[in-house]
C-alpha cells in the first residue's frame, strides 16, 4: 500500500539517511535523480529510482510519485523542503508530506513576518525596523545603533545581507540590498536589525504534533561557520549557563506552541557574550546537523517524522531522554583548503571511512564516483560521540585521520586543524571566528612528512604492479642481520 | 629522476633505501617500517593512488596531493605564466562577464564570475591586459582547459 512507500525528493547523504530508517520501519523507498546525478550514492541505495528533470521540479516529482504508488514524500533539506507550494500540492495529490504544515512554512519563510510573530509569542528578537520607501533612514536607526545588518526578508545563507558600521554607508547599503533582493528573490523587502558582535549560533530542535503540543530536544551549537556555511555542529552547546540554556529551550517551546508546529523543526538563536539571546529564524525542516541531536538523545528523528506523518493523532515523543555525553558533526566538503577552499570536483579514487566506538558516517559518496560541479560540495558528514567534549574532540581527530578520501580535494586537513585549535578546544568561539582568526588558511606539511613521501613515492611511482608483499621478498633488515 | 610537486615544494621520489620496509596489507593499506639511524624502527601506514599525472597519498592521517612533474613536462613552465588563470581549472558555468572586448583592464579587475558547486567565483585579471576577444557566453558550461578570453599583456 501507499503508506508503505516513501519517496525522498532529495539526493545524496540525506536521501540515504532517510532510506535507512524506512528500511528499519519496513517502508519501501523511491529515490529520484537527474541526468547529471546518475552516479550519486542514493541511486544505488533506493529500492526503486526514477529520473527527473530537476530536484526543484515539484510537479514532476508529484506526478511520478503518484504513478509509482507512493504514499509519503520526505523533502530532506534544501531543494523543495521549505517550499510551501510543494507541501500543499503533495497533500492535494493525496499523499503525506513528511514535515510541517504549509502555512507554517509561509509564516516562517519570510523574515519580517517571522520576527513579528516571534515577538508576539514572547520570544526576544533583535531591535529592528522595516525599511519603508522615502523613510529617513538615519532617524529610523537611531534606536538600534551601529553596527547594523541590512537584510532581505527572503534572504538566507548570507545572501542579501550586509553589515554597516558607519553612518555614511547606510543609504548605499540599503539601496544595494534592495537591488540584490530583487534580483535574487524577485521581491525587494528589506529590513535593518542590530548587529551582534561575536555572537554564538545556538539552535533548538523541536518536534510538534501540529496541535500546539510538542517537545524540544535540547540545543545544538553551530558557531563554527565559514562564509555563513556551518561546518562543525555540536551538542550540548559550550560555555552557556544552565539558566540561558533553559530560557532558550522555553523560548523554542513558546514558538512551537504559538505556531502549532507539526513535525521536526529548528529554531535558531544568536547568543551574545552576556548570555542575551535573540530569535534568528525558524527552519521548517530536518536540519543537516540533526545527527548531533540523535547522538545525545538517542532519538531517531527521521523515524519520529515518519511516525508523526503516518499517525498524526497519536501523541508521542513526550519522554525525551535527557541528553548524555557530547556529539560533534563535521561536514566534509569538496573544497580545497590549499586554494582558498575552491570547489574541487573530481573522481574519488579511494575512499575508506573510519569505524569504531562512537563514530557515525552519513555519506553521500562511493569510491569511483565522479563528483560533478552541479551540486552542493558537501560529500558526507562525520559524527562522533563520546562521554565528554574533550574526548569527543580527540575522537573526531581520530576519525578524520582515518578518513581516506583521495581523488577529490576535501577539507579534512582544515577540520583537523580545528580539532587542535586551543580556542576551539575551550569552546571559545563565535560565528565569524573562522573568518576572523583562521583565514587565510595555509596547508603545510612537516619536513618529516615530505621525506616520507619522498621515500615511499619512489616505490609507488615505479609500481604499476603493486608493491610486493614482504612475506615473499627477503626483508632488507634480514640481510642486515 | 621522478619528481612530484606538493604545493610549492618539489620532492624527489627516491628509490626505497635499505632502511625502509614496505608491506602491502589487505584493504589497500601499505605499512612502512623505517629503521632510524639510531637503530629504532618506526612504523606508519599509508594509502595511495595515482591517476594520470596526479599523485594522491593519505599518510599519517593526512591527505596529500601532488603532480608528477615528469609527466607535466613542458606544461610546468606554462603554469608559471600568470595568464593560466584565464583558463578554466575546474568545470562550471559562466554566470556573468564583466568586460567587453577591446577594453584594457588593470590587474585585479573582475573579468568574469563563474558558478561551480553552488558557489560564485570571481576571475580577476592576473596582470594589466587588453581583452582581444571573449571566448565564452553567459550561462555557458565550461570544462577544464577552456579559455575565457583572448588577451594580450599590457606592459606599463
Amino acid at each position: 500500500m501507499g503508506r508503505r512507500k516513501l519517496l525522498v525528493a532529495n539526493r545524496s547523504e540525506i536521501a540515504c539517511r532517510v532510506f535507512q530508517t524506512c528500511r528499519e520501519m519496513g517502508i519501501s523507498t523511491v529515490g529520484v535523480y537527474t541526468a547529471a546525478d546518475r552516479q550519486a550514492r542514493h541511486v544505488t541505495f533506493a529500492d526503486e529510482v526514477v529520473e527527473i528533470k530537476s530536484y526543484l521540479d515539484g510537479a514532476e516529482i508529484i506526478t511520478l510519485a503518484k504513478q509509482l504508488g507512493v504514499g509519503l514524500i520526505h523533502p530532506g533539506y534544501g531543494f523543495l523542503s521549505e517550499q510551501s507550494g510543494f507541501a500543499r500540492e503533495v497533500e492535494k495529490a493525496g499523499m503525506i508530506f513528511v514535515g510541517p504544515r504549509a502555512e507554517t512554512m509561509d509564516l516562517m519563510g519570510e523574515k519580517i513576518q517571522a520576527k513579528t510573530f516571534a515577538e508576539k509569542s514572547g520570544v526576544p528578537t533583535l531591535p529592528w525596523i522595516r525599511v519603508e520607501k522615502g523613510m529617513n533612514l538615519q532617524e529610523a536607526v537611531k534606536e538600534i545603533r551601529f553596527p547594523l545588518l541590512v537584510k532581505a526578508a527572503l534572504g538566507g545563507g548570507g545572501k542579501g545581507m550586509r553589515k554597516v558600521t558607519r553612518k555614511e554607508d547606510l543609504e548605499d547599503a540599503v539601496a544595494r540590498a534592495y537591488s540584490e533582493a530583487q534580483s535574487s528573490f524577485g521581491e525587494g523587502d528589506v529590513f535593518i536589525e542590530k548587529c551582534v558582535e561575536k555572537p554564538r549560533h545556538i539552535e533548538i530542535q523541536i518536534f510538534g504534533d501540529g496541535n500546539g503540543d510538542g517537545v524540544h530536544l535540547f540545543e545544538r551549537e553551530c558557531s563554527l561557520q565559514r562564509r555563513h556555511q556551518k561546518i562543525w555542529e555540536e551538542a550540548p552547546a559550550t560555555l552557556i549557563s544552565k539558566s540561558v540554556r533553559e530560557k532558550l529551550h522555553d523560548s523554542a517551546l513558546k514558538l512551537l506552541k504559538s505556531t502549532k508546529y507539526r513535525n521536526a523543526g529548528t529554531i535558531e538563536f544568536l547568543v551574545d557574550s552576556s548570555g542575551e539571546f535573540y530569535f534568528l529564524e525558524m527552519n521548517t525542516r530536518l536540519q543537516v546537523e540533526h545527527p548531533v541531536t540523535e547522538s545525545v538523545t538517542g532519538v531517531d528523528l527521521v523515524r519520529a517524522q515518519i511516525q508523526q506523518a503516518l499517525e498524526p493523532k497519536k501523541s508521542f515523543l513526550h519522554e525525551v531522554p535527557s541528553p548524555r555525553g557530547h556529539a560533534i558533526e563535521v561536514r566534509l566538503y569538496a573544497e580545497d583548503p590549499a586554494q582558498g577552499f575552491l570547489p574541487s570536483p573530481g573522481k574519488i579514487q579511494r575512499l575508506k571511512w573510519p569505524s569504531g566506538l562512537g563514530i557515525r558516517v552519513d555519506s553521500g559518496i562511493e569510491e569511483g564516483q565522479v563528483i560533478t560541479p552541479d551540486f552542493d560540495p558537501m560529500l558526507a558528514k562525520l559524527i562522533v560521540f563520546a562521554e565528554d567534549r574533550e574526548r569527543c574532540i580527540s575522537r573526531l581527530q581520530y576519525a578524520l585521520e582515518e578518513t581516506v578520501l583521495l581523488g577529490v580535494k576535501g577539507n579534512q586537513l582544515f577540520l583537523q586543524e580545528l580539532c587542535k585549535n586551543s580556542k576551539v578546544k575551550s569552546g571559545d568561539f563565535y560565528t565569524q571566528f573562522i573568518e576572523n582568526e583562521l583565514m587565510p588558511f595555509e596547508v603545510s606539511y612537516s619536513e618529516e612528512m615530505m621525506n616520507l613521501v619522498s621515500s615511499f613515492g619512489g616505490q609507488i611511482r615505479r609500481s604499476s604492479s603493486p608493491i610486493k608483499s614482504l612475506s615473499s621478498v627477503p626483508s632488507p633488515w634480514e640481510t642486515f642481520a | 629522476m621522478s619528481m612530484i610537486k606538493l604545493g610549492s615544494h618539489e620532492i624527489e621520489l627516491k628509490p626505497a633505501g635499505k632502511n625502509l620496509e614496505l608491506e602491502e596489507r589487505p584493504g589497500g593499506w601499505t605499512v612502512a617500517r623505517i629503521r632510524r639511524e639510531d637503530g629504532r624502527i618506526v612504523s606508519t601506514r599509508f594509502c595511495s593512488s595515482t591517476f594520470k599525472d596526479e599523485f594522491w597519498i593519505h599518510l599519517a592521517g593526512k591527505p596529500m596531493f601532488g603532480k608528477l612533474l615528469e609527466e607535466i613536462g613542458s606544461e610546468d613552465s606554462a603554469s608559471e605564466d600568470p595568464l593560466v588563470g584565464l583558463t578554466a581549472q575546474f568545470p562550471g558555468k559562466v554566470r556573468s562577464i564583466g568586460v567587453s572586448s577591446g577594453v584594457t583592464v588593470e590587474k585585479g579587475r573582475e573579468l568574469l564570475v563563474l558558478e561551480a558547486m553552488k558557489m560564485e567565483l570571481s576571475i580577476k585579471a592576473p596582470c594589466d591586459l587588453k581583452i582581444l576577444k571573449i571566448l565564452v557566453k553567459e550561462g555557458q558550461q565550461i570544462a577544464p582547459g577552456d579559455s575565457y578570453f583572448e588577451v594580450e599583456k599590457v606592459e606599463k
